[in-house]
């Protein structure tokens, strides 16, 4: 027999809790239509919104710039392969979000004229990136959160979500669980919108809260994803002291902090002796790497950062946010060297979507991190928290209208909902597994051997390495996988159980996608493919299910705003495989 | 989630954490358990129950972001409501769940109520023209940078206040004064907040100061509060109290 469920009815379901779920469900909700957002955190807390800390591109301020510099700047750090129709879209509408996340109750930084403050972000030509202190995506959300309160909009925490309905290759809703009521739900819907995080936690990003969601529902649901093969590595993120977490930001070089090898030598200065520390991310991430593979990491396996040169003061000053976060740890940056290490920070793929923010399935829509298109190969800083605000707008406000075309049929739907609920029972059930599997321990093993062979440097040998361990474990471990614990109530051990499914596949068709690319682009390097091929790889690599099987396409990039040969900044940028 | 410690198979030390249990699916009240983690130096709380997940004890507990900007992973540690990822692991420390909140699950709490009240409170702007362009004093800009952007609401604050403790006090607790002197600021909200903050319990405040040393993030609602209270005493010898933002 398998357990009860509950039936929820919404027109318009929204699958997240950052701000780009938050965005979708406002307009959604604006459109008059029922709305209901499930997070599988809490909201507003949940995803990477809130800890953000750069800014967004929305403001052109100077004279000089516009819409088009801004597109040009995106498209030049994307390596081409944006999705150049989106990358428009993105760039005009962005002006209007600061005022409406004013509305809402945000509020940014201005100059004492009154307009917003800017900053300059690496690869902006121009300072447009508008900011609250270091904490804006933190600001962003208290805005969002207050106008989801006001607007009295419902959302559940703790509900993951963990398939998709699929009917007439229609998707009419979701099965969802919430943790913390114990029970699992059907979800009725006219539409749905998928605005979870990326991907990027299948690696060992530094929170991992990335598991992939949104990308694996919507793949089995029919939708197409594409450039998963460029994971963005953030140069420096703490490692050592062990316990602090996230990155060290850009700005602690650009204070006059340098990075050092177990030498004490300032390597920069071998590989860009220009720019040195302030060279691209790319460049720094593989600059590290080779230093670190050459033998000369610091001793807990990191590269320094050390600003123990610079005047004390100023150092409190600039970089008070990194100097208190140390300081709880009780490691005065002032006087020590921290160690730092390329992470992973963002999947620069995702679903596959048009310019009103559809899937290719009827009925599901997409928005923000989980997406591909907007940046491409590699992406612009601050561009991420743009990019959910506009995509959750147009994502939520298409879903709604959609939402009114009434779902005809869901007549199989509730054998569905018995198959869904047998497998996650099958979980939690030792029959038929002789030597049972428990999740860490896959999890950790494939976690590394993604950072050693799907990292920043790649190579065909490595990659291979790769696919063999997740065709292992895919055969081997995933039909033992064991739950131990039978509880529907806070059980993150069969949470943990139920992400196994999307990593594996996720790495799949990221390494597949990285073997195919015989080039170097954007944050995808291949050691042994280390120069990029304009001729041969203006592509996206596109994958989906066709008959049930997973099928790679190559697709080429439609230049409808700018052709590459328009753009002759593109060959004199700064990045090491040009 | 996985402790992503790399040398922590080979540990400083073997320390002892103490965790207060309960399973509302199981018979008996919570109970103290006992566990063993790995420990290496510079190690937080948080990692040692990530620790323990790696070893397949799954004991629930909420977290996110791991770096203190989302508030989630609030508990009490030794006593003390403080953030499990800022917190430095030590021997034999104890670990329970907040106390001023039902308990779900062992760590985790039901914080249910701090949404409900937050919309009583109507902590949004609360103004009629929305869209209305505005200028932001730069003092106020500042008040948002240093203070008001910042708070994580973690409730730490609220657990460790002792004139919100007792539940026929007429007093919210910091965390919620906080954000009706955020709203007051704002520049598109008329409401009259500092009558609304007289209702909802400044003047039951001890000005104990507790909430700020529990802050994870070193801001001080004792303080704030205080400022509402001038605030209010300027407007009712205006004879302003019933007038003005409406």
């Amino acid at each position: 027999m398998t357990e009860n469920y509950e039936v929820i009815k919404t027109d318009v379901l929204i699958v997240g809790g950052g701000a780009a779920a938050c965005m979708a469900a406002i307009s959604a909700n604006n459109e008059g239509v029922d709305v209901l957002i499930l997070d599988k955190g809490q909201l507003g807390k949940s995803g990477c919104s809130p800890n953000a800390h750069g800014g967004m591109a929305v403001y052109h301020k100077d004279e000089k710039d516009s819409w088009k510099v801004h597109l040009e700047d995106t498209l030049m750090s994307g390596g081409f392969l944006n999705h150049q129709e989106l990358v428009k879209i993105l760039c005009q509408e962005s002006e209007k979000f600061a005022q409406i996340l004013e509305s809402f109750g945000s509020i940014f930084n201005r100059d004492e004229d009154g307009t917003y403050s800017v900053r300059q972000f690496g690869g902006h030509r121009y300072r447009r990136t508008i900011f609250s202190g270091d904490e804006t995506g933190h600001e962003m959300m208290n805005g969002l959160k207050r106008e989801i309160y006001r607007q009295g909009i419902p959302f559940k925490d703790e509900v993951m979500i963990t398939k998709l309905l699929v009917e007439d290759g229609e998707v009419v809703g979701a099965v969802g669980w919430d943790m913390s009521k114990g029970r699992f739900y059907e979800i009725q819907s006219s539409a749905v919108v998928l605005a979870t995080a990326d991907g990027a936690g299948i690696w060992p990003s530094a929170s991992e809260r990335q598991r992939g969601d949104g990308l694996y529902l919507s793949f089995q649901a029919g939708a197409e994803l594409s450039d998963l093969e460029f994971i963005q590595y953030h140069p420096t993120h703490a490692w050592w002291p062990y316990g602090v977490r996230g990155s060290v930001s850009e700005s602690f070089r650009s204070e006059g902090g340098y990075l050092l090898n177990s030498k004490g030598e300032r390597f920069m200065e071998h590989y860009d002796p220009k720019q040195k520390e302030l060279a691209t991310r790319d460049k720094v991430s593989v600059c590290i790497y080779k230093e670190i593979m050459a033998g000369r990491a610091a001793p807990h396996g990191g590269i320094f950062a050390s600003v123990t040169h610079l005047d004390p003061d100023h150092v409190v000053k600039r970089l008070p946010i990194i100097f208190r976060k140390y300081m709880s740890f009780g490691f005065d940056i002032r006087k020590q060297p921290i160690e730092v290490r390329p992470r992973p920070h963002y999947l620069n793929g995702g679903i596959v979507i048009n310019s009103k923010g559809e899937t290719k399935v009827p009925r599901l829509f997409a928005a923000g991190a989980v997406t591909a298109g907007v940046h491409g190969a590699n992406r612009l800083g601050s561009n991420a928290l743009v990019d959910i605000l506009v995509f959750g707008d147009i994502a939520g406000r298409n879903a709604a209208l959609k939402s009114k075309e009434k779902v005809v049929s869901r007549s199989g739907v509730e054998q569905q909902m018995e198959e869904e609920l047998k497998r996650v029972g099958a979980l939690c059930s030792e029959s038929g597994k002789q030597r049972p599997i428990t999740v860490p321990s896959l999890r950790r093993k494939h976690c590394e051997m993604m950072d050693a062979n799907m990292g920043v440097m790649r190579t065909e040998e490595g990659m291979k390495t790769m696919l063999k361990e997740i065709e292992r474990a895919k055969d081997e471990e995933l039909p033992s996988l064991l739950v131990r614990d039978k509880s529907r109530l806070y059980n993150y051990e069969l949470r943990d159980a139920l992400e196994v499914p999307f990593r594996l596949s996720l790495e799949e068709m990221s390494t597949l996608g990285a073997l195919k690319r015989t080039e170097s682009r954007g944050s995808h390097y291949r050691e042994d493919f280390p120069k990029r091929n304009d001729d041969e790889w203006l592509k996206n690599i596109v994958f989906y299910r066709k008959d049930g099987e997973m099928t790679m396409e190559v697709r080429d990039v439609i230049q409808s705003q700018i052709r590459l040969e328009d753009l002759p900044e593109y060959f004199a940028s700064d990045s090491p495989w040009h | 989630m996985t402790c992503y410690i790399p040398s922590i198979d080979q540990p400083d030390d073997i320390y002892t954490i103490r965790i207060k249990r309960s399973d509302p699916e199981k018979k008996g009240g919570p109970e103290w358990v006992s566990y063993q983690v790995k420990f290496v130096k510079t190690m937080t709380v948080m990692e040692a129950l990530e620790y323990l997940w790696d070893q397949g004890e799954y004991i629930p507990f909420r977290a996110n972001c791991r770096e203190f900007t989302c508030g989630s992973c609030a508990m009490l540690i030794n006593g003390k409501p403080r953030l499990a990822c800022d917190t430095l692991l030590e021997n034999n420390m104890s670990l329970e769940p907040l106390s001023r909140f039902p308990v779900m699950k062992d760590l985790v709490v039901d914080t249910g109520m701090v949404k409900s009240k937050l919309k009583e409170l109507k902590y949004w702007p609360v103004s009629q023209d929305r869209s209305r362009e505005f200028n932001v004093a730069q003092r106020v800009l500042e008040d948002f940078r240093n203070i008001f952007s910042r708070c994580i609401e973690c409730y730490c604050c609220l657990e460790a206040c002792p004139a919100s403790a007792s539940e026929v006090s007429q007093f919210d607790g910091p965390m919620y004064l906080l954000q009706i002197a955020r709203a007051n600021l704002h520049p598109l909200d008329t409401m009259n907040r500092i009558r609304q903050a007289s209702e909802r319990g400044i003047w039951s405040c001890v000005s104990c100061f507790e909430c700020s040393d529990v802050c994870p993030v070193d801001l001080s609602p004792g303080e704030e509060i205080a400022k509402l209270r001038r605030q209010a005493i300027k407007m009712s010898l205006l004879g302003l109290f019933g007038l003005g933002k409406e």
